[in-house]
């Protein structure tokens, strides 16, 4: 497992070192440059301002070079500073992931722990009147867009019965825990909708798979009462599919953050992203991709790791 | 996984209490809340903000906000017709209009309690105007060669030469300390973290507390010259939605923001609000790129003015609430007496396309920067006008770094729409149509060139004489009308609402926000 594990890393090396180049070469691909965010786009800069600024933040040297200085200092641990305001990259990300995080780990705990619940239940309730409702319902919480989903919500919750903020992370000049709470709700419970669905849909289906195999019909006809067939022995089995797909919401998470966040006022990745790349902000954009590339890759390392904590017959040397 | 039910059952439990928790705490958090006066507000939502933007030599909107703890030496009266004093309360210009000496107000401190003086005065536009400062405010600035201090309360700038719009630069430059950042070089200042952290204004509030991405706020400046502010605490908070800011204000959790038209429009004859309509002074517009045949041929120009109706895209798009322009002005003084618009005429505009020769291989690609949905309409509406006379566009949407690359850097494009400020002073329209301007010198996208308009920018950069200066811009309105450089639609009014338990509060929708004396210190909330 440990040789497995160190393998996986250094093949994600190469793997970060392309994802940094793409990058890199998309944003010089793309028109404009950070000096766009300078001026307001009826107003001039003059030309010495503009040569000030391009040999400040180093737009002056050729590409190749550019990139080998960012490398250089990204491996020594130094993302540079933004473009637009000259704050350090790291700290930028920093103060951002947080929100971020709490955001997205709320939303899948609550939407994988309640799918697995009702997909448990939509199974061995399989075709009853619980079963197609909640079914159905999936269905809808699939289909429907997260962005409506969440002006809707907002709508109801917040701005007709007044339930929730609408909007935010904290109320300013507050800021403790159960204000915090109080506006993670509504966004984790939105984006929760669509993983509870599909979550859902998954374990019925796998849990089906399960309850048909012989083993559970082995375990039920040596008695076995009916809890612990369904969760030591068919549960158990039907995680593995379950595992892939939380293993694969995650990039998911991170990428639908951009409209949650913006939709919510909620200080995360998402919205930091869509700004940098508005205002061309290459540092921060390298920084920020390089941070999330990072996340996806030790996720799928961890999701693989978990098949074999699931099943010990999976084993990696 | 044994105790997967139990878990779960946990894990309900708990939501079942946050959810009891977070239902319940609105009515704890109202009981707690003391006597303090606070103002909330989205002060940097819409076209006049700059979310975030804290470097005010770099900020290209969201004054609004900047002068609640930055003050300007002088501002516009909240008409934006005229220049009053503010930390300059007088000011007189020499006959040859090189020196203009500014008369400080007394008894000006800074939030750290130092006198403001002209050192300061010095200091602020010294470093503005170096080019390492990256300041296109500083950039106005350039024709000042240096600013005297005889004394703590008189700094006199002098000029290379006569720049008439030089005051109307200096409600762009909010003040700086020099005794706290002199021994910072522009370089440094210009990305240094003490325009966050703890920047030091002369305006009535003073910096409290910036929480990234979610809001700033700031407290009375007891202190503040004029007196202490009636409210103790105010609160900018960042909305990256325009439509979460209306949402926030009808849920009473902030008592103001900017307004689309829409949203105006849904919130006029709410009880508890009150909306503030003014016009945007900046115009919106149809470029063409001369520089690509046959857009260099005015009767082409002409035959697009004819062809769109004006008037039915006010009435029915925005309506009602736009103004026509014969030229890029909007303000009466500038405009000469019964200058006519072109008149919707599609024969007109047919029997002139037809006299230039007009033909086309396939639809001309008809962009914008805009992407919100009245632009969009407005384009497809101008689509199907140009149709009728046998126009064919086709309609994009660019973001604005792309766009602004592709019409400064290349000559591969024919016409786009767009927006330009066309005030409070005209001397800003001087880089639209001057052909010194062409870019990347200034933002004469369309390279329009004519002598007879560069001497008449030339002329009012120079003329100091208010009224013969409004004629010689009244000329240049009237060869613009006739030339069509640019293709001169309206003047669109912006929207900002604030709820009724705001007393005297002052706001109007300038461009970029702010320049005018709002009466920051006045305005209070009704206990």
């Amino acid at each position: 497992m440990g040789r497995y594990i160190q393998r996986r890393l250094i093949i994600n090396i190469p793997l970060l070192l392309i994802v940094t180049i793409l990058c890199f070469l998309l944003l010089q691909a793309t028109p404009g440059d950070p000096l766009n965010a300078y001026a307001p786009p009826d107003a001039p800069l003059s030309v010495e301002q503009r040569e000030a600024l391009r040999e400040r933040l180093g737009l002056d040297k050729p590409l190749p070079q550019r990139y080998l200085i960012w490398l250089g200092e990204a491996l020594q641990g130094n993302l540079g500073v933004s473009a637009r305001t000259g704050q350090d990259v790291l700290g930028v990300i920093g103060g951002r992931i947080g929100p971020t995080l709490i955001l997205m780990a709320t939303a899948l705990v609550i939407g994988v722990s309640t799918g697995i619940l009702l997909g448990i239940l939509t199974a061995i309730r399989r075709n009853s009147i619980v079963d197609m409702a909640l079914s159905s319902g999936a269905l809808f919480g699939i289909s429907v867009p997260v962005y409506l989903a969440g002006l809707v919500a907002l709508y109801i919750f917040s701005v007709r019965l007044g339930w929730f903020p609408t909007g935010g992370y904290t109320t300013p000049g507050n800021g403790d825990l159960v204000d915090r709470l109080h506006h993670l709700v509504l966004p984790a419970l939105v984006i929760a909708i669509q993983y509870i669905a599909s979550t859902m849909r998954y374990t019925r289906s796998a849990m089906i798979e399960a309850l048909a195999q012989d083993y559970v019909r082995t375990a039920q006809a040596k008695g076995l009462p009916f809890r612990p067939v369904v969760l030591r022995h068919a549960l158990r089995n039907a995680l593995i599919p379950i595992a892939t797909i939380i293993g694969t919401y995650i990039p998911n998470l991170l990428a639908g953050a951009v409209f949650i966040e913006t939709i919510f006022t909620w200080p995360g990745m998402g919205r930091l992203f869509v700004d940098s790349v508005n205002a061309r902000d290459y540092p921060v954009v390298m920084g920020l991709t390089l941070i999330l590339a990072i996340i996806i890759l030790s996720t799928n390392l961890l999701t693989d790791v978990t098949y074999a904590l699931i099943d010990p017959r999976i084993r990696y040397d | 996984m044994r105790s997967l039910i139990p878990g779960s059952q946990m894990v309900r439990w708990a939501l079942v209490l946050l959810l009891a928790v977070t239902v319940s705490y609105p009515a704890v958090a109202a009981g707690g809340q003391a006597e303090e006066k606070v103002l909330t507000g989205g002060f940097d939502v819409g076209p006049g903000g700059c979310a975030e933007c804290f470097n005010a030599l770099q900020a290209g909107a969201g004054f609004t906000w900047l002068e609640k703890y930055f003050s300007t030496l002088v501002l516009y009266n909240v008409e934006l017709t005229e220049i009053q004093g503010e930390l300059a309360e007088s000011w007189e210009v020499s006959d040859d209009g090189l020196r203009y000496t500014l008369h400080l107000q007394e008894g000006v401190t800074w939030h750290d309690g130092e006198p403001f003086t002209s050192e300061d005065v010095r200091f602020t536009i010294m470093t503005a105007k170096d080019p390492e400062s990256a300041s296109w405010i500083g950039e106005k600035f350039t024709g000042v060669v240096d600013v005297e201090t005889p004394d703590d309360l008189t700094a006199v700038l002098v000029l290379e030469e006569p720049d008439a719009a030089i005051i109307d630069a200096l409600t762009f430059l909010v003040m700086l300390p020099e005794h706290a950042l002199s021994d910072m070089t522009p370089a440094e200042l210009a990305t240094s973290d003490w325009w966050r952290t703890n920047p030091i204004g002369t305006g009535p509030f003073k910096w409290s507390n910036y929480q990234e991405g979610q809001f700033v706020e700031l407290v009375a400046y007891d202190d503040y010259w004029r007196g202490r502010p009636n409210i103790d605490r105010i609160v900018n908070r960042y909305f990256p939605e325009a439509g979460s800011a209306v949402l926030a204000l009808r849920s009473g959790e902030i008592q103001f923001t900017y307004l689309t038209a829409d949203e105006a429009a849904d919130l006029e004859g709410e009880a508890e609000l009150t909306v503030i309509a003014g016009p945007s002074l900046v115009a919106n517009v149809i470029t063409w790129n001369h520089l690509v045949e046959p857009y260099n041929d005015p009767r082409i120009r002409q035959a697009w003015m004819y062809a769109i109706d004006e008037d039915a895209i006010v009435e029915s798009l925005f309506a009602g609430s736009a103004t026509n322009i014969p030229c890029i002005f909007s303000s009466e003084q500038y405009i000469p007496e019964g200058l006519a618009d072109y008149p919707y005429d599609p024969d007109m505009a047919r029997q002139l396309l037809e006299e230039a020769g007009w033909s086309q291989d396939g639809p001309i690609e008809f962009f914008t920067y805009y992407d919100d949905q009245l632009s969009n309409d407005v384009m497809l509406t101008i689509q199907q006008f140009l149709a009728d006379v046998g126009v064919e566009v086709d309609i994009r949407v660019m973001d604005v770094p792309s766009f602004t690359e592709r019409v400064n850097t290349t000559e591969d494009w024919h016409v786009f729409y767009g927006g330009a400020g066309n005030g409070p002073d005209p001397a800003i329209t001087r880089a639209y149509f001057h052909s010194e301007a062409f870019p990347p010198n200034g933002v004469n996208r369309a390279r329009y060139a004519n002598p007879q308009m560069d001497e008449l920018y030339d002329a009012g950069q120079v003329e100091a004489d208010p009224e013969a200066r409004a004629a010689i811009y009244q000329d240049a309105c009237a060869l613009q009308q006739e030339e069509a450089p640019w293709g001169f639609l309206w003047v669109s009014d912006r929207f900002g609402a604030v709820s009724n338990d705001v007393e005297n509060f002052v706001w109007t929708p300038a461009p970029g926000g702010g320049r005018y004396y709002d009466a920051a210190h006045e305005w209070d909330i009704a206990s």
